[in-house]
């Protein structure tokens, strides 16, 4: 199941170890946490670049989610306003994407085939498959597992873990791979693809990214199962 | 001098005349918007048939403006009623993706969409000669989308294919928008407003058009409204008899109205979904609405249409006050020898319909389009129809899990749908099963007989006659559910799901892919020049033929394609260029000749119809074909 260069998948482990540390400083603040996390990011930087990037994208995205949340709980916005702060952030969002499409990548036609190469790549079976009952795309396997999230936070399975933020913390880590799928495909419309083309094939390296956000997620299950079992045992 | 026109968008009057109904009938502005575009369009197409369709546009925007006046006196008096029934989430979501349809789509070229040459070119012609008639230059289905074109086209400044799709878009959104009216009404704990879920809704709303394998807001099409309009109508129906309101029931008979005038084929679907609601009609003994059912769709269909496959609705009502009676009957014993002499009866007819179609269709295999048609219900074949994107669902595999859930929530928990829906859950899979038959029959008589040897057992368009089936399950589905559980964790299950059987990769090129509409230079200055007869020729040689793009742009000047120097025609008829002489045959009685993109071996083969026959130009070239000299170049 796992294949491609070792960089990527020990990458993706150090990551699985990154969010373990920050998942604990969040709950317990407790500043060896910030160091270990630290470790974790230096070693990614030497080992594998990707993973790195990560990281960072990690990092930042979950100080803006805190940032918004402590933001939401000051200012007490009602429903209204923010459906409509809401509103007008999604209406920039378009309007950027507009925006950065017709700059970027524009009438290229060379760009315009990797952009829908690429996009091919994530959502279809082209390049990377999840092997359990037959072929996943990358796409399909982040809506299941989401999906399978939900379910079972709807169905109260996970309320033990609540005090952890369970929901907030797999939401950014999702985003985060979310965004980072998103540069990533930026990186090989600008660069990648000119530079590294093999083969007729402009995507390369494409299956070891996406592997590492694949370990990421399965990672996030089993990292749930050590924080279960510390909350079991406070109840007991 | 022309007077620059101003510009002004109808949509935003439609809005104003929603306002007016949420705020005199104190319910929610997002179930009015689509009526609101419907009452507009019924107007409009009424003055069009009479040859005033300058008058309808004005009409509608009296209205407009009366309800304009109206919204800024209630915003004065009656502020309280104005921010709880017309600011509301759903008419904020509906800006937003109206934003994003019309952001989106820039750019667009609408000749891209299905039929272009005979859904967009209608609407110009409606536009150009300000005269329906002139425009449907055939008359094969009512075009409400047409009417709808009209006034947005006619409500900006010039034409524009990006308007044209987005305006089409922001009516099929506007009748999904009732759903978020829906939410949480059936829920006994709901708070006033619920952030979450309504964002949530709002991506689920935007995703369930796309439960086909088109990019459905990026062409201008009718399946969809059409279906969509059926779905919702059911589920605004269902909403009425349970909450007893009759708004709703209008609301329901404006979309089955607005259904049977989108395309040919809506008239016999409304009507069996007619048996059903007619049933419950007949239950609730509300004479008055069973006329008003009975009146409208078939006087729209009558007086818009002007044929009598109208006849189909009043049968309808004669099913349903069978069935009514039917099932009155105390001792059901009795209904067992007429029954079985009605089964015995439809039988015989259907054997005797069948029998007279083989002996008509005789020269084409019937069995092996009747074969296909069997395979792409039950095995998900590549090539034809499937549901779902992840795994491919055949079409009756879907249709039974649906059935297997709604029974199975309907067994476990005695009470969760009210008798209406119970009845509309029924009578939505029977009529999903009549429908199925029903094209069983017609493809294999006409549209197999019309699809030529080529494609007749590719069971050609079944895509846009089966996608229908889902978004009728989905839209009934989808209301039941948000109904009755409003929390964003259940609406997150939902858009997750939809996300399983949706075409991703076409919402991903909606949003990642910027459309380029075909340009062809010189064409503007031509066709200020051109005059009324004279002709243009058009030669695309390449391998995505944009004739469509030409004939849409050239309009309304006479264009001839010389289709066989096209790359589908040579390919059909072993790759051989045609004769010079044939290509001035061809040419004969054209005045101009535009070649967007022709290879090498035109100037080999051709060169001698040139004025100048050392300096050819081959791609996006212009020429003057003067009957002696030849072709001189333009630009």
């Amino acid at each position: 199941m796992l294949s491609g260069s070792w960089r990527y998948i020990l990458g993706g482990l150090i990551i699985i170890c990154f969010l373990y540390v920050i998942w604990n400083f969040i709950y317990t603040k407790k500043i060896r946490y910030t160091v270990f996390s630290f470790l974790c990011i230096a070693a990614d930087f030497a080992i594998c670049k990707a993973a790195f990037l990560f990281q960072i994208i990690f990092i930042l995205l979950l100080s803006v989610v805190i940032i918004l949340r402590i933001l939401d709980r000051k200012m007490g916005l009602g429903d209204a306003a923010k459906g409509i702060i809401i509103a007008g952030f999604t209406c920039m969002l378009v309007f950027a994407i507009v925006f950065v499409e017709n700059t970027y990548v524009g009438t290229d036609a060379f760009r315009i085939d990797v952009q829908n190469t690429y996009i091919k790549s994530v959502i279809t079976t082209r390049r990377y498959s999840f092997d359990i009952w037959g072929k996943i795309s990358f796409f399909y396997f982040v809506v299941l597992n989401v999906l399978l999230y939900v379910i079972l936070d709807t169905t109260g399975k996970l309320d033990i873990i609540k005090t952890r933020k369970t929901s907030m913390f797999f939401g950014t880590v999702i985003i985060a791979e979310f965004i980072y799928t998103v540069i990533l495909g930026g990186l090989y419309i600008t660069r990648f693809a000119y530079e590294n083309m093999q083969h007729g094939e402009y995507l390369t390296g494409f299956e070891n990214y996406i592997q590492m956000l694949v370990i990421i997620i399965i990672g996030f299950w089993v990292l749930l199962i050590p924080f279960l079992w510390r909350e079991r045992k406070k109840h007991i | 001098m022309e007077r620059e026109k101003k510009a002004y968008m109808i949509i935003i009057g439609i809005l104003f005349i929603a306002a007016t109904f949420a705020i005199a009938l104190k319910e929610n502005i997002e179930n009015f918007i689509a009526g609101s575009i419907i009452l507009a369009i019924l107007t409009t197409y009424f003055w069009a048939t009479i040859g005033h369709i300058r008058i309808g546009l004005y009409c509608a925007l009296v209205v407009c403006i009366i309800a304009l006046f109206f919204c800024a006196y209630s915003c004065v008096r009656n502020k309280s009623t104005v921010k709880q029934y017309v600011l509301t989430p759903g008419l904020l979501a509906f800006i937003v993706l109206s934003f994003a349809v019309i952001a989106l789509n820039i750019g667009v070229d609408a000749a891209e969409s299905p039929d272009s040459p005979y859904w967009v070119r209608i609407v110009k012609g409606i536009c150009y000669y300000d005269d329906y008639w002139k425009g449907v230059y055939a008359n094969s289905h009512p075009q409400s989308i047409a009417i709808w074109g009209y006034l947005s086209i006619k409500t900006w400044k010039e034409w524009s294919d990006t308007l044209l799709v987005a305006s089409n878009d922001m009516y099929m959104l506007s009748i999904l928008l009732p759903l978020f009216a829906c939410l949480g009404e059936k829920d006994p704990g709901k708070s006033k407003t619920r952030l979450l879920s309504n964002i949530v809704l709002t991506a689920v709303v935007f995703i369930v058009p796309q439960i086909s394998d088109a990019n459905e807001y990026a062409i201008y099409a009718s399946d969809m409204i059409m279906a969509l309009l059926i779905g919702m109508g059911i589920v605004l129906f269902a909403k009425a008899a349970s909450e007893k309101k009759d708004v709703f029931y209008v609301l329901a008979l404006l979309y089955f109205s607005a259904a049977v005038l989108t395309k040919r084929v809506a008239i016999v679907i409304v009507a069996m979904v007619f048996v059903w609601l007619f049933f419950i009609l007949l239950e609730e003994k509300r004479v008055k609405l069973i006329l008003l059912y009975l009146i409208v769709p078939t006087l729209s269909y009558v007086i818009f249409d002007r044929n009598s496959y109208a006849i189909f609705i009043i049968l309808a009502l004669f099913g349903a006050l069978v069935l009514n009676k039917l099932l009155k009957v105390k001792n059901k014993k009795l209904l067992i020898i007429p029954g079985a002499l009605v089964a015995f009866g439809v039988a015989v007819a259907i054997t005797f319909v069948l029998k007279r179609a083989a002996q008509k269709y005789y020269y084409f295999d019937q069995k092996e389009v009747a074969l296909a048609y069997f395979k792409m219900l039950f095995l998900a074949d590549k090539d034809t129809y499937y549901v779902g994107r992840i795994f491919h669902m055949p079409l009756m595999l879907f249709v039974l899990i649906s059935i297997v859930i709604f029974a199975s929530i309907a067994v476990k928990h005695i009470n969760f749908f009210d008798k209406y829906e119970q009845i509309l859950t029924i009578g939505i899979f029977v009529t999903i099963f009549l429908y199925v038959a029903m094209f069983f029959y017609l493809y294999i008589t006409q549209i197999a007989s019309a699809s030529g040897v080529i494609y007749r057992n590719s069971l050609l368009g079944i895509n846009r006659y089966m996608k229908v089936i889902p978004i009728f399950i989905s839209c009934f589905g989808i209301y039941v559910l948000i109904s009755r559980f409003s929390s964003y964790k259940i609406m997150a299950i939902l858009m997750l799901v939809l996300f399983l059987f949706c075409d991703m990769f076409s919402v991903a090129s909606l949003a990642f892919e910027r459309p380029k509409q075909v340009e062809f230079t010189g064409i503007e200055m031509l066709k200020e020049n051109l005059g009324e007869d004279e002709e243009i020729a058009y030669v695309d040689m390449g391998i995505s033929n944009h004739r469509g793009s030409f004939l849409l742009q050239m309009f309304p000047h006479k264009y001839r394609n010389i289709d066989e120097l096209s790359y589908d025609y040579r390919n059909a008829n072993g790759g051989e260029l045609i004769d010079l002489e044939k290509l001035t045959e061809l040419l004969e009685g054209c005045d101009y000749l535009y070649i967007y993109k022709a290879d090498d071996v035109f100037t080999e083969k051709y060169s001698d119809l040139f004025y100048n026959q050392e300096d050819i130009k081959l791609n996006d070239a212009l020429y003057y074909r003067n009957a002696e000299n030849g072709l001189f170049i333009l630009q």
